[in-house]
């Protein structure tokens, strides 16, 4: 092979190594930058050297004493300048389409320019994880406990109201509303030309009557929320096309809580998308009015959505949600280091490592755990309930420690006594410092955290937090007839990923004052069916949601089917005082007096409450003002903005 | 042959009974799964509407007699989480299962089989030590953790692979071989004693002394005779991979019916869960038969219905 084969193939070489690259970064996509580049390059150009030159001359010489002139041939050194192709290492400005890879190996010195013509495939795209995205349930009256929670948390349907951080109401589709003078009516008008998604006409009042009249009174339905306004007669009627009223037997003053979007048995749905898909179809469909449009479900795997353009509401800044399923914790946070999740939720164990490599943790404003451990079993119900007689309560059993004759106040006032024993006895801050990792809170009072807990932090602290003291607690089981303790069973239902060790460490605690616990651990679900049929007394551990409306959970009587362990008239009265508040300030009394109450009473043992919490990646999301809600899981999608 | 056929046909069909009940009186030993459903405000009248509905208000026996009335209708059920049929939500997480069994297996296959070939043609070499020990690895260590540490490894420090989800090959990569890895150990202990013994044979011996090559004496002489035990065990490992790899669909956040059957316990969703049952039950007993009307094909002195 000759050397100017080799240079040729050299030059094609190169031609062919800068194609190669060009092509990946065309493949790859990306921006294009101005780059400063350092290039071998081929070049013609003139080039002066020093050499040794064969040159014939003229010169004189002197032969024989005579001079003579003769021609020789010589050779010279002398500077030579020829046009040569030379191989030349020079610096160039040029642009380029950018890729990892070029960014990594080829940029010396590189300016970026701020506008990308060429968006990256994911820029536009924000990929959340969840422990299970259920099933594609968009019709809540349809299925016996909806999936569709999803739909009003992440912007696929909405509802008349929407809810802010700090709890405070604002109008989605309702343009304003108001209640009568005894809150028993509450009139919503309705916002002119909202669209439901892919052309399917506008929301008006036929669309939120239906929706609520079939949500509330599809037969034999227990879609979640639903059961109280069936217990006060609950009916929405039109007025004009866009305005309705709602009214009730009782009054309702804190109803407007349930039309945010996070409940979706709120949610307004198109009737006549559901007349003319059917309600089969429409449950999976999902169309809403949101401003994000359901583009496809797959079970087990994704949903994935799209963003409505110019949205009456509100424009997301992300084009493209796609909300993965990863039932796994582990994994879900491997997705998250590996860049292919942008947000997840993270255990409160793992909050300081999960900091710790750059991501960013937030808690979910209002969502949350508390352990609480019921005492089940005290079922003081009279003999009728509206004139039915009371079905049989085979768990009330006044011999056991806890539980008190509801016919003798001596031996009620016994059983308060061990309930309070056992509460002193919890040493909370040891639970928040070491299973909480310091990231938990203290819990006094049942059905209180997030957004409660902060409203009503000052009562607590004057008087409703529990002091943890050992000789205290004797005292109490002393008073209550068992100054050595006693032996009871403990079930732990799982469910949540500290439960067993909550369960366990609380047992050691009663353990030191003589009170020893058989340890049973159970699946909710299982214990479940025996609370229903009103057939348990052990103690229990639920890690149990927090409700937005704390004092409301207590609603236990023999009309209901789910019952943790307890009927209590005097608390369903007073149940029934803050349902039928009818300003912000007798609210509060009758709310404040529930949990006096529960309290005095401690019909159930708090111990340590834990906000849900969400690793962010800080490249995709800088703020997210989600709103408020008990649901424990990201929410409010079109309130993030972009770093 | 035919008789064969019959006699396993009628025995297949009379498992599917046995399952049908065990499915029945399993998915009701949890509970009456409408307790999960109601929450503080549900009515007492209403849950009792809804049990009517169900059928729970009428006797087991009974209930246990339409149940298999729809069977044999091909009707699952219908969840009573989403209120669609059982039959479609199978069928959609049907080919997720599907697709990782086959990778599985194939994989198990890879590894397994010449390991355990070479394992006992070389037995106490470096061929034999390295078997053994991915043998004993594979079957000992937990699914989940090898599942874990490999995403952790592969998809979070190398990056060279997704950690999860179903997509492209590969998505595929990394659950496979952690399925069949797991698999791969048994038929490798099951190949490497077969082919021991097979080697150690008279005839084998013979061949070696008539010159035949070492090749052929091990492939085709030997493997072929010990391929009985490693075929019985591919066969009910296929359909085990299709059913239950629920740890490992868990794990790496793959969509197929193993998912499905966990998150229908968790929900108490006890349709889908016997629907699930019936389903494995189905493929473990046609892997079954398929497995025994190859013996015959493989091995000309097993004669079928003789």
């Amino acid at each position: 092979m000759s050397k100017r084969q080799i240079h040729r193939r050299g030059i094609l070489a190169i031609l062919l190594a800068a194609g190669a690259l060009s092509a990946l970064a065309i493949a790859c996509g990306g921006g294009t930058q101005t780059v400063t580049e350092v290039q071998t390059v081929v070049v013609e150009k003139p080039i002066t050297r020093v050499e040794k030159v064969v040159e014939t001359v003229v010169v004189e010489k002197q032969i024989e004493g005579k001079t003579v002139t003769v021609v020789e041939t010589v050779v010279v050194e002398k500077p030579v300048t020829r046009t040569e192709r030379v191989v030349q290492t020079v610096v160039v400005e040029k642009p380029v389409t950018q890729t990892e890879r070029v960014v990594e190996t080829v940029v010396v010195v590189a300016t970026p320019v701020p506008a990308t013509p060429v968006p990256d495939p994911r820029s536009d795209t924000l990929v959340i994880a969840f422990d299970n995205i259920g099933f594609p349930s968009f019709v809540p009256w349809r299925s016996p406990v909806p999936n569709s929670q999803f739909a009003g948390l992440l912007g696929i349907q909405e509802s008349p109201l929407e809810i802010d951080e700090s709890g405070n109401l604002s109008g989605l589709l309702a343009e304003s509303w108001e209640f009568n003078a005894d809150f028993t009516e509450l009139t919503f008008r309705i916002k002119r030309g909202v669209p439901f998604h892919g052309g399917n006409g506008e929301v008006t009042a036929d669309d939120f009557v239906y929706s609520w009249e079939e949500a509330v009174w599809t037969e034999g339905t227990i879609a979640s929320g639903t059961g109280l306004d069936k217990q006060l007669n609950s009916h929405m009627s039109k007025l004009d096309d866009y305005t309705v009223s709602l009214s009730a037997d009782e009054p309702r003053p804190t109803w407007l809580d349930g039309f945010v979007s996070a409940n979706t048995t709120r949610a307004i749905h198109s009737k006549a998308v559901l007349d003319r898909l059917g309600p089969d179809k429409a449950m999976s469909a999902g169309i809403g009015s949101g401003p994000y449009e359901l583009e496809s479900f797959r079970t087990g795997d994704r949903m994935v959505l799209s963003r409505v353009p110019n949205h009456h509401h509100r424009d997301p800044a992300y084009g493209t949600v796609i909300v993965r399923e990863i039932a796994e914790i582990t994994t879900r946070l491997a997705a998250l280091e590996a860049g292919e999740v942008d947000v997840t939720d993270v255990p409160t164990p793992l909050i300081r490592d999960i900091e710790g490599k750059g991501f960013d943790v937030r808690g979910l404003p209002g969502a949350g755990v508390g352990f609480t451990f019921y005492p089940a079993g005290q079922f003081c119900w009279g003999a009728t309930f509206n004139d039915n007689p009371v079905p049989p309560r085979p768990a009330y059993d006044p011999s056991i420690p806890y539980i008190g004759d509801c016919n003798d106040p001596s031996s009620m006032e016994r059983a308060r006594n061990v309930r309070w024993g056992l509460a002193a006895s919890v040493d909370r801050e040891a639970l928040v410092e070491t299973i909480g990792a310091g990231k938990a809170f203290q819990q006094h009072v049942n059905g209180m955290g997030g957004a409660q807990r902060q409203a009503w932090l000052s009562e607590i602290d004057a008087k409703w937090t529990i002091p943890y003291d050992l000789d205290v607690a004797k005292k109490y089981l002393a008073d209550g007839g068992y100054p050595d303790g006693f032996e009871a069973d403990l079930v732990i239902t799982t469910g949540h990923p500290l439960a067993v060790e909550v369960g366990e460490a609380v047992a050691g605690m009663w353990r030191a004052i003589g009170v020893e616990m058989n340890i049973e651990t159970l699946t909710y679900q299982a214990h479940r069916v025996g609370l229903v049929n009103r057939e348990r007394n052990n103690i229990w551990l639920w890690a149990r949601s927090h409700a937005r409306d704390g004092t409301l959970i207590f609603n236990r009587h023999p009309g209901g089917a789910f019952n943790p362990g307890f009927e209590l008239p005097e608390l369903i009265t007073l149940v029934n005082a803050v349902r039928g508040a009818t300003t912000q300030a007798s609210l509060r009394s009758a709310q404040e007096a529930v949990w006096d109450y529960t309290v005095h009473n401690m019909i159930s043992i708090e111990t340590m409450g834990l906000s849900v919490t969400i690793a962010i990646n800080p490249n995709k999301i800088k703020e997210w003002p989600m709103g408020l809600s008990d649901i424990g899981y990201p929410r409010s999608l079109d309130r993030i903005s972009r770093p | 042959m035919a008789r064969f056929l019959a006699r396993r046909l009628l025995t297949t069909l009379l498992s599917l009974l046995g399952a049908t009940l065990l499915v029945f009186v399993l998915a009701r030993i949890q509970g009456d799964p409408r307790s999960i459903w109601v929450d503080d405000f549900t009515l007492r009248s209403d849950y009792e509407l809804w049990g009517k509905r169900l059928g729970f208000d009428k006797p087991v026996y009974q209930q246990y007699g339409l149940f298999l009335g729809r069977i044999a209708r091909g009707n699952l059920g219908v969840s009573l989480y989403r209120s669609v049929p059982v039959r479609d939500l199978i069928w959609e997480r049907l080919p997720a299962s599907a697709q990782l069994a086959i990778a599985g297996f194939l994989v198990s296959i890879v590894i397994g089989i010449p390991l355990g070939v070479l394992s006992a043609v070389y037995r106490g070499s470096y061929w034999d030590l390295a078997g053994r020990w991915s043998a004993v690895l594979g079957v000992s260590l937990p699914v989940f953790w090898v599942g874990i540490m490999g995403i952790l490894l592969f998809g979070v420090a190398l990056g060279w692979l997704p950690t999860s989800g179903r997509g492209n090959l590969s998505h595929l990569i990394l659950p496979a071989f952690v399925v069949g890895w797991g698999a791969s150990s048994g038929q490798l202990r099951l190949t490497r004693s077969a082919m021991l013994d097979v080697l150690d044979s008279e005839y084998v011996k013979l061949a070696r002394a008539k010159g035949v090559s070492g090749f052929l004496v091990v492939w085709k002489h030997g493997f072929r005779n010990a391929l009985i035990a490693p075929l019985t065990y591919a066969g009910l490992t296929f359909a085990g991979l299709i059913t239950g790899a629920i740890v490992i669909e868990a794990v790496f956040a793959w969509p197929g019916i193993g998912q499905l059957a966990l998150q229908s316990v968790q929900t108490s969703d006890y349709a889908i869960i016997q629907g699930v049952i019936l389903v494995v039950t189905f493929f473990y007993l046609i892997s079954s038969l398929l497995v025994d009307l190859l013996y015959a094909v493989i091995d000309p002195r097993i004669r079928l219905g003789s």
